[in-house]
């Protein structure tokens, strides 16, 4: 594949999102785009199967070949042989009610005849290990599986090369594994690959990692060099490996990535953990645990059945104090968001119950709960809904009743707390994905809620957003407002949180301080949960480490 | 609700789309045909083991507040619309005709049976049987695709819109008070559901797109149907109920006399 001199701008758009992109990949390769986001890597993956310029519109230049063919001029579903496209959002590319008539659909629009159908349908239900799930409706399989069987249909058209465009963003850390597994097992089969990641993790199978900036390729190099810089990856919005930070802080030269291999080199180096170091972080862990404040909400014995009959939860006890900053982890399906639906009322409870300041809550009280448990939904689109930044802002003062004076008090406040003063008048469509979340927080914050939740408020944000709303979040908690956050992102969980809820199958099965929880991989494995790296390098070495910097500050050379 | 849509195996499932589409109408023209209610009740008589054959009675059944609320609601509007025949009371410049009550109970037992096959039809056809049936019946592809998604589509996006409701009910909505203030509080629904319509569907053809769609090369079916016995049972039954209830019309039975 070779692209040179690749320009595009949408229609309606201010600037060009491919701004002069040389590129070139050999047969067999598999290169990662990154860059942060607005950066051009989506429109470049669809410039590649003729999306763009056939379906999006816009000024165009610049050449394609693909496979020795110029692609220009081309129909997408001619390219669609040759390049296979799989989007980050899985629901919207099923729609069939088997799973073999999702897989068989691309084939049918070719004209492929019945017969090599089946046989298509085969391969590629094998190719990602899904032989099972034929006859199975789409909608009845965990994300991960839906994301497979996205794949399987977008292989029956048999292309040899594939774009994955953030396809396992939207997915739990167990969907993650299968998708990157399949991802794996494709290049060793030969495809020729792009992935689209904004984790380190995701960038593991590619061979070359390209970084894209306002439409620009600014960097390029080998795989583990540029994950080897973590200046270069914060820079462009890409979380750095923590075992690359490590090494680079202890200038060891080029990273183990494996946490136990790491481990083992360092300690080779004759680094230990100094044990006044490791002291001084238990002290801090037992004076947070200590100033906890009086219980805020009581969880107590509390199921939840849907009207399908399934149940959702099971005898769920849980103290939630002033101050807590909670992270609720586990994966898709485990309980989390039921659970926390029940603490402002949004879900009546089956059995037990929630307490809040020593009151009952009932789904009758969701409305004016809103004033003291602000709940900010996982995705922001479902929120949003004023034409001005200021009016979403105001919406909840207003329906509580607050004169004009107020609100704009209460707006301002908020909008300045999440970086958004100044914006009052934007069109909150406009905002990227990041400031939208974070306008979905501002509008929760304007009516000075005691407790904040938030369902996964970092998903499908890039690392420089994700840690502006983490901050903003550790912030709030500074002030002395209780957080409880949904997520399964564990890094951010042992950076920012102080309290850690496991939950597996609709169970609690694990709670405690952060380190505590975080330091017990073989319960966190239960829940398929992975601690983050520098913990587990952390555990090798005889501490769990939360931050590469507790890392740094408690490993000494004896030498 | 979106288990409704996600047929089960059932006699009806397996009948050729278009036959089944074909027989659906001619059910349709019978009930459009009669409206003395006696004559209508028939339809709701064969309804029954229609519902089971199915295979989403307990589904259906599960609806019959709906089924209800379409039969009283059209009773009463025709009730009190139909102004020619044999007073029975007046009140307030209203009046019910003993004609006019009689007609009523047909047309709301005709609206209702059709709701009601209409609905038996949905649950045992999956959509890829559905398009399979259009196509069959001449119309071109990527109209029949588009008619049998937006089925598909109805479940997805009333479960977003009960999403935006709940996020909006926890910044201080209150969806209380009269019908009035209901519907003004519910504006604010529309924006984020319109909008998330809107990026499913802009995600969702890109995906069509990529898998082939609209190429103009002449489209292969992976799913076969032929007719067999069942359809040819089915399509009679229809044709025989549609031809009797037109020979009624024809005799002058069948329908309400003013």
């Amino acid at each position: 594949m070779r692209v040179e001199g690749l320009r595009f701008r949408y229609q309606r758009g201010d600037r060009f999102a491919l701004d002069g992109m040389d590129f070139g990949q050999a047969k067999g390769e598999a290169v990662a785009v990154v860059g942060r986001s607005g950066a051009g890597k989506t429109s470049f993956l669809l410039t590649l199967n003729g999306i763009i310029p056939n379906f999006y519109r816009g000024d165009f230049s610049g050449e394609i070949d693909i496979l020795g063919e110029p692609a220009l001029g081309k129909h997408t579903f001619e390219l669609a042989q040759k390049v296979g496209l799989v989007l980050q959002d899985f629901e919207s590319q099923l729609f069939s009610t088997r799973a073999e008539l999702d897989v068989a659909f691309g084939p049918e629009n070719l004209g492929v005849p019945r017969e090599q159908i089946a046989k298509r349908i085969d391969d590629a239900l094998s190719a990602v290990g899904m032989e099972k799930f034929r006859g199975r409706a789409p909608e009845s399989l965990s994300g991960g599986e839906k994301q497979r069987l996205a794949i399987a249909s977008v292989l029956a058209l048999e292309p040899e090369i594939l774009l994955f465009d953030e396809a396992t963003t939207d997915l739990d850390p167990l969907g993650r594994g299968q998708v990157r597994d399949v991802i794996s097992s494709l290049k060793s089969q030969g495809r020729t690959i792009i992935i689209v990641d904004h984790e380190p993790e995701g960038l593991m199978p590619a061979d070359r990692i390209v970084i894209l900036d306002r439409g620009r390729i600014i960097a390029e190099n080998s795989r583990d060099k540029i994950l080897c810089n973590p200046e270069i990856l914060r820079a462009n919005g890409i979380r750095p490996p923590e075992m690359a930070e490590l090494f680079e802080g202890f200038k060891l030269g080029p990273a183990e990535f494996d946490p136990v291999k790491a481990a083992e080199f360092v300690r080779q180096k004759g680094f230990k953990p100094d044990q006044a170091a490791l002291a001084k972080m238990i002290a801090k862990d037992e004076k947070r645990e200590r100033s906890r404040g009086g219980v805020l909400i009581k969880v107590k014995g509390l199921e939840h059945i849907y009207p399908n009959g399934n149940q959702a939860l099971f005898g769920i006890d849980l103290d939630v104090c002033r101050g807590d900053f909670l992270a609720i982890i586990g994966q898709n399906g485990s309980g989390k968001t039921t659970l926390v639906k029940h603490i402002n009322g949004l879900l009546p409870a089956t059995k037990g119950g929630v307490i809040f300041e020593g009151k009952e809550v009932r789904p009758a009280l969701v409305s004016r709960l809103g004033r003291e448990i602000g709940f900010v939904f996982q995705n922001p689109d479902h929120q949003i809904f004023c034409s001005r930044v200021y009016d979403e802002a105001a919406f909840a003062p207003r329906n509580y009743g607050f004169s004009d004076a107020d609100v704009s008090q209460r707006v301002k406040n908020a909008l300045d707390l999440v970086g958004l003063s100044g914006r009052e008048n934007d069109n909150p469509f406009l905002l990227t994905k990041g400031e939208r979340q974070r306008l979905a927080i501002a509008s929760v914050l304007s009516a000075d809620p005691k407790v904040l939740i938030l369902d996964e408020p970092t998903t499908g944000l890039d690392y420089t957003e994700q840690r502006k709303v983490m901050e903003l979040l550790a912030e709030q908690n500074l002030q002395g407002r209780t957080i409880i956050i949904i997520t399964h992102t564990l890094w951010l969980v042992a950076r920012y949180a102080s309290r850690a809820v496991v939950m597996a199958r609709g169970r609690k099965i694990l709670e405690g301080g952060i380190r505590e929880v975080l330091s017990k991989p073989e319960v966190l494995k239960d829940a398929s949960l992975l601690p983050p790296e520098i913990t587990r390098f952390g555990l090798e070495m005889g501490f769990g480490f939360l931050r590469v910097e507790e890392a740094m500050q408690s490993l000494r050379s004896g030498g | 609700m979106s288990d409704f849509f996600a047929a089960q195996e059932s006699f009806f499932r397996r009948l050729h789309p278009s036959g089944k589409m074909a027989a659906l109408l001619l059910v349709f023209v019978a009930a459009l045909l009669l409206d003395d209610p006696r004559y209508v009740l028939i339809l709701w008589v064969i309804a029954i083991p229609a519902g089971i054959l199915s295979g989403a009675f307990k589904l259906l059944r599960r609806l019959w507040p709906i089924f209800l609320a379409v039969a009283l609601a059209s009773f009463v509007l025709w009730a009190v619309f139909t102004r020619a025949g044999t007073i029975l009371i007046s009140f307030a410049g209203l009046s019910l005709t003993r004609q006019g009550v009689v007609y009523a109970g047909g047309m709301s037992l005709r609206l209702s049976v059709m709701l009601f096959f209409g609905l038996v039809f949905i649950a045992s056809t999956p959509i890829e049987d559905l398009y399979y049936g259009l196509v069959n019946m001449g119309l071109p592809f990527p109209a029949s695709f588009a008619l049998s998604l937006s089925f598909r589509l109805v479940p997805i996006f009333s479960e977003s819109a009960s999403t935006i409701l709940q996020a909006q009910r926890s910044r201080g909505l209150a969806a209380e008070g009269g019908l009035v203030s209901r519907f003004k509080s519910y504006f604010p629904l529309f924006v984020p559901v319109f909008l998330s319509a809107l990026r499913r569907v802009d995600q969702l053809s890109i995906a069509l797109e990529s898998r082939g769609f609209g190429a103009g090369i002449k489209r292969t079916s992976f799913i076969q149907f032929r007719f067999s016995a069942r359809d040819f049972i089915v399509l009679g039954f229809c044709l025989a109920l549609a031809a009797g209830f037109i020979a009624l019309r024809i005799l002058g039975l069948g329908m309400v006399q003013f």
